[in-house]
């Protein structure tokens, strides 16, 4: 799945963040173009990271990521600390969970600190194919990186809130100011997505048309066990603690799964009968409510039972 | 009728719409609505509608437009359309009530707009005429008619057997030649004389 790639350039972004720009090394690695907002996994002695790519998508730059430090164990202090210019590392393909909506009439992206990372992707992508966009972006006296870059590409469209407060405020004015047939995408913290969401639909806006990147996974109850059942009749028990993907596999049943952490996508499977536990960060709760369909990587059964058409 | 691809009953027929049996409720988080009572509609539908946005106090106007007049203006609709969404802001939402053809059009109108269909509310109340698309000439023709018939196209006067097939894009059904399929028919029906006439 991951390829070689060599760390061709580090700089300093702001403070605590640093760009790394990476080139392909290995046999079969190759720069695939992306859609504006995906993310590459960085695999690092152990352990592994999703990190959004801030180029337009062309890669004629390599792949670009921005990286906040956060703590000393972790991917990110890996790579603050130990990589070097020169150094291998293992990307995956990159993977598209936030990309921009082809219909809309006009884009309006928010960012909150370290969030600005996709949001400077889809500002690039979207000065490069000619979209109608503008952008919010909220930042902290500690650090706002990436700024100086979205004064330079949005000029007249960029609008800045400094501090939590503000950006309530700039948010709720650019969301009541939006034309007919704008989509919204934000990234940042938990609070930030909330917020946005909240005020989005207080306004109107039907969530078909707010979109959000997650940082992270939420941490998940291990849930209750039950049973999938697939199409021949055959019944396969996913314990707790036991996703139903992990359970299928044991049970020679291979989906294909890339994130397995409920963000990606790739390992809906159709639901025939029976209430799925949603636990992933993709269904809207429209979609939620058909019920014809689960991501066996995180999401559970409120059923004893789950059909499958597998 | 024989049974063709269009009558035969897997794969579903995806593209037919399902209209709704009641008249949906209207969303009052909404900014404001447009409300379209078209043709032979029950007027009672737009007043409950207007009254619960007024219980609301969501901002509304309404477009009601009569029988008579409704071919000309579903034609004018993609240009009254621009006007009716200039300057507005998302939060607009608008719910249609009457004539399946009206209903169809301005559904394909809004989302030209940039709507969404979570913020279109639409109820067919006549289903007796519709639009079909000629695909031989590119025009379209409102008539009476339902999947199966036959009508006579407007532009290049064939015969167009209409399929169960609706383009949500244009708010018009697949018409196509149906003469083409006698053609077929009489072809094939004469194959066995012409192998004959050849190897025979």
């Amino acid at each position: 799945m991951a390829d070689v790639f060599v760390a061709e350039s580090i700089r300093e972004v702001s403070p605590d963040v640093k760009e790394f720009t990476f080139r392909p090394a290995g046999p079969g690695a190759v720069l695939r173009p992306y859609a504006p907002g995906s993310h590459i996994v960085v695999e690092m002695s152990g352990k592994a990271n999703a990190y959004s790519l801030t180029g337009d998508g062309t890669t004629a730059d390599g792949y670009r990521i921005s990286v906040r430090r956060q703590g000393d164990g972790g991917g990110s202090a890996w790579l603050h600390d130990r990589l070097r210019p020169g150094d291998s590392v293992r990307l995956s393909p990159p993977r598209s969970a936030f990309a921009p909506v082809a219909t809309a009439k006009h884009h309006l992206y928010v960012a909150a600190g370290i969030g600005v990372t996709p949001i400077l992707s889809h500002v690039r992508a979207a000065l490069r194919w000619n979209r109608s966009f503008e952008v919010v972006y909220g930042y902290s006296a500690a650090g706002a990186p990436h700024l100086e870059d979205l004064r330079r590409l949005a000029p007249g469209r960029l609008f800045e809130a400094a501090g939590r407060g503000r950006l309530a405020d700039v948010l709720a004015e650019r969301l009541r100011q939006q034309p007919v047939g704008t989509h919204a995408y934000a990234c940042g913290p938990a609070g930030v997505m909330t917020a946005f969401q909240e005020l989005g639909g207080s306004f109107g806006w039907p969530e078909e048309r707010l979109h959000v990147e997650h940082f992270a996974a939420p941490e998940r109850e291990p849930g209750e066990p039950f049973t999938v059942r697939l199409a021949s009749g055959r019944a396969v028990a996913v314990p707790s603690g036991t996703s139903a993907l992990d359970a299928l596999a044991e049970a020679g049943v291979a989906v294909p799964a890339l994130c397995r952490q409920g963000v990606c996508g790739q390992c809906r499977v159709d639901v025939s009968a029976g209430i799925p536990e949603h636990r992933d960060l993709i269904l809207t709760s429209r979609e939620r409510e058909a019920n014809d369909c689960f991501y066996p990587c995180v999401s559970r059964a409120q059923t004893d039972e789950l059909e499958l058409e597998l | 009728m024989p049974r063709t691809m269009d009558d035969a009953p897997y794969p579903p027929k995806t593209s037919m719409p399902d209209w709704p049996a009641e008249p949906g409720r209207l969303d009052p988080a909404a900014v404001s609505y447009t409300l379209f009572s078209l043709g032979e509609a029950d007027k009672a539908v737009l007043r409950r509608w207007a009254r619960t946005l007024e219980d609301a106090a969501v901002p509304h106007d309404a477009v009601v437009v009569d029988t008579r007049y409704l071919a000309a203006w579903i034609e004018d609709l993609p240009q009254t359309m621009v006007t009716l969404a200039a300057g507005r802001r998302v939060g607009w939402r608008i719910a249609a009530a009457g004539e399946e053809s009206a209903v169809l059009a301005v559904a394909a109108a809004a989302r030209e707009a940039g709507l969404l269909d979570v913020e279109l509310t639409l109820f067919v109340t006549d289903s007796r005429r519709i639009r079909v698309y000629c695909p031989h000439c590119k025009s379209h023709t409102l008539a009476e008619a339902r999947p199966g018939s036959v009508v006579r196209c407007s532009g290049c006067a064939l015969d167009l057997e209409v399929h169960p097939h609706l383009s949500l894009h244009t708010g018009m059904y697949l018409g196509t030649d149906r003469a083409a399929r006698e053609r077929r028919r009489v072809r094939q029906s004469r194959t066995p004389d012409l192998q004959e006439a050849l190897h025979g």
